[in-house]
C-alpha cells in the first residue's frame, strides 16, 4: 500500500474527532485543560485496568467470544468491576475540569476516545498500512474509532447526568441511567460486537450495526442530557 | 427518523455507500513453500541486471494473473474453433491447425511484467520455451496437482485430438519432453513449483477463473543458491553371512541392490517412489525375512546375502559403479548372482504400456559371461504360481556406450551374472528417469500390493539358497510366519518420501541412511555406510537454496489508493458541512476566500 492509503486512514482516525469537537466547543474557552484531564484520566484508567486484570483474572482458555463456554462467575464479576472503572476516571475528570458543561463533557469524550485511537490504532496502522498487501481492516478501524467517539460522548452524557442528578430524587430513571452508565454502555457495545460476530457479520457490515447502535446511545443520552438541563434550568428561574 | 436528522441520515447514507461501492473481503497474506527449478545460475538479463536464475532473493513484482486467465480461456478454445469454419464444411475435410506462431506471441505478451501461474497440464497446451526468454515474464509458477497421475489430473487435460482425448501414456509422455525443455533449455526467469492445494482458495484452476478479482504481488524469500559439486556417494550394505566352507573359505554370495535416490526437475521435490525406490522396502522386507532364517541353524541358506543400496542411480549409476569398485574382492569373487530391484509397484490399473501387470525380467548379452536360461526361467515360472507375467527383455552390451541402462549391465561388464526385476519395459520411461509426476503424497490403492512381489522374489532366491530341486508340487516358504509384511514395505516408502533424495544434495549422514541403517541393525544385520568420493571428468554443478517461502499479497493499484484518499477528504467535508450546518460553512469558506485576497 502507499502513503495514500496511510494518509487517508489516518485522516479518518484524527481528524473527525478534532472536527467534531471543534464544532460542537465554538467559541468556548477552556478546551485546553478537560483535554488534557481526559488525556491523563485515560492513561490512568486503562494503566488500573490494565493491572488489575492481570493481577485478578484468573487465566482461562475460553475465547471471549465464546457463549456456549462455562460461566465463570468471578472472571464475569471482575470484568465488569474493571469496566466499570472507565465510569470512575471519566467523572474524576469531569470534576477535575472546569468551564460549561458542554466544554467538559465534549473535551472529556474527544480526549478519551482520542487517546484511545492513537494509543490502539495508530501505530498499528502506521506499519500497516504501508505493507505491500492492502487490507480494508486499517480504515474499517479508524471508522470504528470515529463510532466509538459517539460512544465516549453518549458514555460521557451520561456520567454528567448522573453525577449532577446523584442528590436528585431517586426514581426509576435515575436507577436506568444508573444501570446504563455502568453496565450497558460499554458492556452493550462489547455484547453488540460479540453478538454479531456469532452470526459471522463482520468487516463493513458490522460497522454500520455498530454506528447504528453508538447512534442510538448518542441520541438517547443526549435526550435525557437536554431534559435534565432543562429541568435544572427550570429550578433555577423558579 | 424522528430522532435522526437531516445531518445525520446523510452520514448514515455515506456508510450504506462506503458499504456497496465495495464488498471485497480481503484475504490475509498467506506464505507457502515454493520449490525452485534445478540448475539455477547466475545470469545476466537483457536490461543488464544481474540475477539469479530461479532466484530466491529479489522480490517478484505485482502479477497480473487476471491477464493469465483471460489469454488461457482464449487457447482453452480447440484449433479447430480458432479458426473460422463455415457451416458447409465437410467434417471429413477439416484439417487440424497448430495454434498460429503470432498468437503464441501474443500469449507471451499477456505476461509482460508479471508472473505467469501455469498449472501443470496447462504446460501441455503451450509452449514454456516460449517464456525462457523472459524479457517480458518476470517470473513462472507451476501449480502441481498432489496425485499428479489420478482420474482428476486426466480430466483436466482440455486438449483433444481427433480421436478423442489422449491417453495418459501421451500425456506423460510429453510432460516429460516438458521437463526435459525446463532442464536443458537456459531460462531467464525465476521458475518455481508449488502444490496445487495451499494455492487453490487463491487461484482456482477449476473453471480457470479466479476465485478473488484483483492483483497479486508474489513474493519468494529465501537463502542464495550456492554452487555445490557431487562431492561424495554414499552406499549402505547389509551382510547376512552364511557359515564358512570345509576349507574356511566364503561360499557363494547373492547381492540384492536397490537404489534410495531419485530425481526430479526440483531437487526438493526429489520424494517420489516411483522411478525405482518402491523396491527399497522390499529389500528391507527381504532381509528381515531372510536374517530370521538364517538364525535357525536348520533354515540357514548355504549362501551369503548382500543387500545393497546405493546412490547415484539418476547420475549414470554413479552409487553402483563406486561400490563395484571398492567391494572386497573375496566378497566380489563369491558373488554367484547379483538381483538388482528396480521400480516394483503398479500405479494406476488402467494405465496402458507404460506400466502393466507385467513384471520385466532384464539381463544382458554380448559379453563373456552368459546368465543362461535357467535363472530366467525359473523366475518366469515362479511369477506365474503368484498370478504375474513375467517378460523376459534381453539386450546386447554395448562397451563403448557408457550409458547404462539398468543397474544389471554394471555388475555384467564386471563379468558377474547380474538380472534387474522392473515393471517397466524401457530404461527411457518417463516416470523412471525421475519426474515430477513422481509425487505419491500416500499409498496408491491400486497398487498391487508389494507383499506378492516381495514373496515372489523371496521364494525365488530360497530356490537358490536351499537348492530345491524342481516338484511338481512346488514347496512355499514364505507364508504363515515367514510371510511378507506389508506394514514393514509401507512404513519404509513413508520414510523415504520424507526425505528429498536428490543424490547430490545428499551427505554421508544423512538421515535417511541412518534411520535405514538402524533398521538393517534392528533385524541383526551387520551393516556399513561408505562414501565414496567422487572424481568427473567433466563437473557438474548444481545449485543449493532449492526451496524458499512464496507469499501472496493482495495488491490494490495506486490509483484506487488515491481514490481511497480522495473519498476520505470528501467524507471529512461532509461531515464538516452537516455537523457545521449549511450557513455557517458557506460563511467560513467565504471568510477563508476573503482573508487570502486580503493577504495577496
Amino acid at each position: 500500500m502507499s502513503f495514500f492509503y496511510l494518509f487517508a486512514v489516518l485522516a479518518v482516525l484524527l481528524v473527525v474527532p478534532f472536527i467534531y469537537f471543534r464544532i460542537s466547543t465554538k467559541g468556548q474557552s477552556k478546551k485546553k485543560t478537560s483535554i488534557l484531564y481526559g488525556v491523563v484520566a485515560y492513561l490512568l484508567t486503562t494503566l488500573l485496568k490494565m493491572i488489575l486484570m492481570a493481577t485478578f483474572l484468573p487465566d482461562s482458555d475460553q475465547e471471549e467470544a465464546d457463549f456456549t463456554a462455562q460461566f465463570e462467575p468471578v472472571s464475569a464479576i471482575i470484568t465488569i468491576v474493571v469496566s466499570s472503572l472507565d465510569a470512575l476516571g471519566c467523572f474524576l475528570a469531569l470534576r477535575a475540569c472546569s468551564g460549561h458543561s458542554e466544554i467538559r463533557i465534549f473535551g472529556v469524550s474527544f480526549a478519551w476516545s482520542s487517546a484511545e485511537s492513537i494509543l490502539s490504532f495508530f501505530f498499528v496502522s502506521w506499519i500497516g498500512c504501508l505493507k505491500p498487501e492492502f487490507n480494508w481492516v486499517y480504515m474499517q478501524n479508524a471508522l470504528g474509532s470515529n463510532i466509538n467517539l459517539l460512544k465516549q460522548i453518549a458514555f460521557t452524557h451520561i456520567i454528567w447526568v448522573l453525577w449532577k442528578g446523584k442528590f436528585q430524587n431517586p426514581d426509576k430513571r435515575n436507577i436506568f441511567i444508573w444501570l446504563s452508565a455502568f453496565f450497558i454502555t460499554p458492556e452493550l457495545f462489547k455484547l453488540s460486537e460479540v453478538l454479531l460476530s456469532k452470526f459471522f457479520i463482520f468487516g463493513w457490515v458490522l460497522l454500520v450495526l455498530k454506528f447504528a447502535v453508538a447512534y442510538g446511545l448518542f441520541i438517547t443520552s443526549k435526550k435525557i442530557y437536554q431534559s435534565f438541563e432543562q429541568l435544572n434550568n427550570n429550578k433555577k428561574k423558579n | 427518523m424522528k430522532y435522526f436528522p437531516r445531518r445525520s441520515q446523510t452520514i448514515l447514507c455515506f456508510f450504506v455507500l462506503t458499504f456497496v461501492f465495495n464488498s471485497i473481503t480481503v484475504k490475509s497474506l498467506e506464505t507457502l513453500p515454493v520449490f525452485r527449478l534445478l540448475h539455477s545460475e547466475q545470469v545476466s538479463s537483457s536490461t543488464g541486471k544481474t540475477f539469479i536464475r530461479g532466484t530466491t532473493s529479489a522480490s517478484v513484482p505485482s502479477s497480473q494473473t487476471k491477464a493469465y486467465f483471460e489469454c488461457a480461456e482464449y487457447l482453452k478454445k480447440t484449433p479447430k474453433t480458432l479458426t473460422n469454419l463455415d457451416q458447409d464444411t465437410d467434417i471429413e475435410n477439416e484439417t487440424e491447425e497448430e495454434i498460429p506462431h503470432n498468437e503464441q506471441e501474443e500469449f507471451v505478451k499477456c505476461f509482460k511484467g508479471a508472473v505467469a501461474v501455469f498449472p501443470l497440464f496447462s504446460l501441455l497446451e503451450f509452449d514454456i520455451s516460449a517464456l525462457s526468454e523472459g524479457g517480458s515474464c518476470k517470473g513462472i509458477l507451476i501449480v502441481l496437482p498432489r496425485d499428479l497421475l489420478t482420474t482428476k489430473a486426466k480430466e483436466f487435460v482440455t486438449f483433444q485430438n481427433e480421436e478423442g482425448r489422449e491417453s495418459k501414456e501421451e500425456i506423460i509422455k510429453k510432460l516429460g519432453e516438458i521437463e526435459s525443455i525446463l532442464v536443458e533449455k537456459e531460462f531467464r526467469v525465476p521458475i518455481y513449483f508449488v502444490h496445487e492445494d495451499e494455492v487453490s482458495h487463491l487461484f482456482s484452476f477449476d473453471n480457470l477463473n479466479p476465485n478473488k478479482k484483483g492483483s497479486y504481488n508474489l513474493k519468494i524469500v529465501g537463502k542464495p543458491g550456492n554452487k555445490k559439486k557431487i562431492k561424495q556417494v554414499s552406499s549402505l550394505e547389509a551382510w547376512l553371512p552364511t557359515d564358512l566352507d570345509e576349507e574356511g573359505k566364503l561360499k557363494p554370495t547373492i547381492v540384492l541392490t536397490a537404489n534410495y535416490d531419485t530425481f526430479s526437475v526440483s531437487p526438493a521435490l526429489s520424494s517420489g517412489l516411483e522411478s525405482g525406490n518402491n523396491a527399497v522396502g522390499v529389500l528391507v522386507e527381504l532381509s528381515r525375512l531372510f536374517t530370521k532364517l538364517y538364525n535357525n541353524p536348520q533354515t540357514k541358506g548355504q549362501y551369503n546375502l548382500l543387500f545393497v543400496l546405493n546412490g547415484g542411480s539418476k547420475q549414470n549409476y554413479l552409487g553402483t559403479k563406486k561400490w563395484i569398485s571398492s567391494v572386497d574382492r573375496k566378497v566380489l569373487e563369491s558373488v554367484e548372482l547379483v538381483l538388482c530391484l528396480d521400480s516394483l509397484s503398479i500405479y494406476d490399473d488402467d494405465l496402458e504400456n507404460e506400466l502393466t501387470d507385467d513384471l520385466f525380467l532384464h539381463y544382458s548379452t554380448g559379453g563373456k559371461i552368459e546368465i543362461g536360461k535357467t535363472v530366467p526361467t525359473e523366475f518366469q515360472s515362479i511369477s506365474k504360481l503368484f498370478g504375474i507375467n513375467t517378460q523376459i527383455v534381453t539386450k546386447k552390451i554395448m562397451k563403448n556406450n557408457p550409458l547404462i541402462s539398468f543397474e544389471h549391465e554394471i555388475f555384467y561388464r564386471k563379468k558377474l551374472k547380474a538380472i534387474t526385476v522392473s515393471n517397466f519395459k524401457s530404461y527411457n520411461q518417463t516416470i523412471r528417469k525421475g519426474s515430477l509426476l513422481d509425487l505419491q503424497s500416500g499409498s496408491n490403492p491400486t497398487a498391487r500390493p508389494m507383499k506378492t512381489v516381495t514373496t515372489l522374489i523371496a521364494e525365488f532366491l530360497s530356490k537358490m539358497i536351499y537348492k530345491q530341486q524342481q516338484q511338481q508340487q512346488q514347496i512355499t516358504i514364505f507364508e504363515n510366519n515367514f510371510e511378507p509384511n506389508n506394514l514393514v514395505i509401507e512404513s519404509i516408502n513413508k520414510m523415504l518420501l520424507k526425505y528429498n533424495r536428490f543424490s547430490p544434495f545428499l551427505e554421508k549422514d544423512d538421515q535417511l541412511l541412518l534411520n535405514l541403517e538402524n533398521t538393517f541393525k534392528s533385524f541383526g544385520l551387520d551393516t556399513k555406510i561408505e562414501s565414496k568420493k567422487i572424481s568427473l571428468k567433466k563437473e557438474t554443478f548444481y545449485y543449493t537454496g532449492t526451496q524458499g517461502k512464496l507469499t501472496i499479497f493482495q495488491v490494490k493499484s495506486l490509483l484506487f489508493e488515491f481514490f481511497v484518499f480522495i473519498m476520505s477528504l470528501v467524507y471529512l467535508a461532509v461531515l464538516y458541512y452537516f455537523l457545521n450546518g449549511k450557513e455557517k460553512t458557506i460563511q467560513e469558506i467565504k471568510q477563508l476566500i476573503h482573508n487570502r485576497k486580503k493577504n495577496n
